[in-house]
């Protein structure tokens, strides 16, 4: 664990590297997130009724926030392919980084999953804070079932994005088309969560619609991908221990 | 075994139109080894191998003693690298990198890092996309050499760059090995660099070691000669490499093979000479195979 904290410490360059520009919108994206808690709170402080106005508007940042940091997060994607074998001049690079600095090949796959659940847990901790503030005020008392659909859908792809790490290990070379297959479908069950939602405009309130973590049972079952990326931990050092850093 | 920096046995590797075959030798603590051979022979995926870089398919690497596979983190702590390719973030700057090899290395010597960029007179705040390719290559020296390593990897270091840089690196080096617990494995083109620095050559032909042994030994056993096309009639295969003129031939034979040659000039070969006629010769030998 410390190795792959390292690891991710020495990523820091490369990160910046992949980013390019991008990290503009990423930064971007979180100036965004503060000044909407910001707004929502000076929203309370006016006595606003924040379900329909500044409330809304925070969820939607935090979801934008969410697939910005999406975005960001493809870069530990990139990385994890490293271990599955896609070439490209990107990854040539990356490898080239990294093969001569000591880590191991299983403090990448640690490192990656490291970098994986930062998203679960930042989610999981705005989620929180929203869902505990929106209970405050007594936001998002209607139709709580497709609140928690639409956060079944988002664990399902939580899962897909853990299968595809797993398919990537045991199959490597030739598991790439699998894997972003698996990871484009993960995508779209998120989407079609928040979508799915979308038809039922008007049932339910904006902030609802846009968040389906933050409804109690979505906020449980957001903490499902925890123990089952930890399997997915253990199985990835199994098959990767001895790992090399090209898959020539 | 104590003596060793690194001990390759039996290494193999096949990869698509090209193989590594039975690649075995050894590099002592406190010398420096001089790995020469054509492009395509196989010295980089060699060092890449003993990096982990590659799966091996066969054989065994031993870096101070310790399997590379099995310690793989200890190992690549008390090794320094640096290769004529882009082993950097291209993207960030020196400054960057000293601050993140500062973390993960756990030799890591600040002061000597300053010293070797004010050597070279290194920018460390410009991006690495604008530095010149001897510039790339000074700023991994500076890296490796920071790391405090017992074994420095250097695939083509002297490539790009200039004279001064050239001979203050190989300064180096032998500074590098005098305390005689550091080691140094080093490929190069540039033989005359080697003439001067390495103690021992390990010489790579087509995948396959085709000379491992003390830079001195090496050129004691071999002579090159020189003489009239007629002095080789019926005894070319004695020779391990010939380049033909008219009249005229020039040779590398090994010594204990002279008295075939009688009449002809006999010279002491350099390093040059031993790559460039067994690599003429195997080519022959392959072409009439």
């Amino acid at each position: 664990m410390k190795n792959a904290l390292l690891l991710l410490k020495a990523n820091r360059i490369m990160r910046q590297d992949i980013l390019g520009k991008r990290k503009y919108i990423f930064y971007g994206g979180i100036i965004l997130m503060f000044i909407g808690m910001a707004m929502v709170f000076i929203g309370f402080l006016l006595g606003k009724d924040s379900s329909d106005d500044f409330g809304s508007s925070i969820v939607f940042l935090i979801q934008l926030q969410f697939f910005l940091i999406i975005t960001f997060i493809f870069d530990g994607f990139i990385i994890l392919k490293n271990g599955i074998g896609q070439s490209n001049q990107r990854i040539e690079d990356i490898r080239n980084y990294f093969f001569h600095l000591p880590f191991e090949f299983s403090d990448f796959i640690i490192a990656g999953l490291i970098s994986f659940w930062q998203i679960f847990l930042l989610s999981t901790l705005i989620s929180g804070v929203y869902y505990a503030v929106s209970l405050f005020f007594e936001i998002g008392e209607k139709n709580k079932g497709l609140v928690v659909l639409a956060s079944i859908l988002s664990c399902v792809a939580y899962v897909f994005f853990l299968c595809a790490f797993l398919v990537g290990a045991f199959c490597k070379k030739h598991a790439w088309k699998a894997v972003n297959g698996i990871y484009v479908l993960s995508f779209v069950l998120f989407i079609a969560g928040i979508f799915l939602m979308g038809f039922f405009e008007g049932q339910i309130t904006f902030a609802e619609k846009l968040s389906p973590l933050c409804s109690p049972a979505g906020f449980l079952l957001l903490l499902s991908p925890v123990p089952l990326s930890a399997l997915a931990v253990w199985i990835l050092l199994k098959v990767c221990k001895k790992g090399a850093w090209y898959n020539a | 075994m104590d003596n060793m920096a690194l001990e390759i046995s039996n290494l193999s590797k096949k990869f698509d139109g090209f193989s590594l075959s039975n690649i075995s030798f050894k590099v002592e603590k406190g010398s420096i080894m001089g790995f020469i051979g054509e492009n395509g022979a196989g010295k980089t995926t060699t060092m890449k191998l003993i990096l982990n870089a590659f799966e091996r398919d066969g054989g065994e690497i031993k870096v101070f003693g310790l399997d590379n596979i099995q310690n793989e983190r200890e190992i690549k702590q008390r090794i320094g690298y640096a290769a004529d390719e882009d082993c950097l973030c291209i993207g960030s700057t020196l400054g960057a990198h000293a601050k993140a090899y500062a973390k993960i290395f756990k030799n890591w010597d600040e002061e000597l890092f300053k010293k070797y960029v004010e050597l070279w007179d290194l920018p460390l705040k410009k991006k690495l996309t604008d530095f010149s390719k001897g510039m790339k290559m000074k700023a991994m020296l500076a890296l490796a050499f920071a790391r405090r390593p017992e074994l420095l990897l250097l695939d083509e270091p002297a490539a790009g760059l200039d004279p001064v840089a050239r001979i203050e690196l190989l300064d180096i080096l032998r500074d590098f090995v005098a305390d005689g617990e550091r080691s140094v494995l080093i490929s190069s083109h540039i033989t005359s660099d080697l003439d001067k620095a390495a103690d021992y050559i390990t010489l790579i032909i087509d995948g396959e070691i085709a000379e491992s042994e003390p830079l001195d030994i090496l050129e004691e056993k071999y002579a090159l000669i020189s003489g009239s096309i007629d002095d080789l009639r019926g005894k070319e295969y004695e020779l391990v490499g010939v380049r033909k003129g008219e009249m005229t031939f020039d040779a590398l034979v090994l010594r204990e093979k002279l008295k075939l040659f009688p009449g002809v000039a006999v010279h002491t070969p350099n390093l040059e000479n031993i790559l460039t006629f067994s690599i003429w010769g195997r080519r022959e030998r392959r072409r009439k195979a």
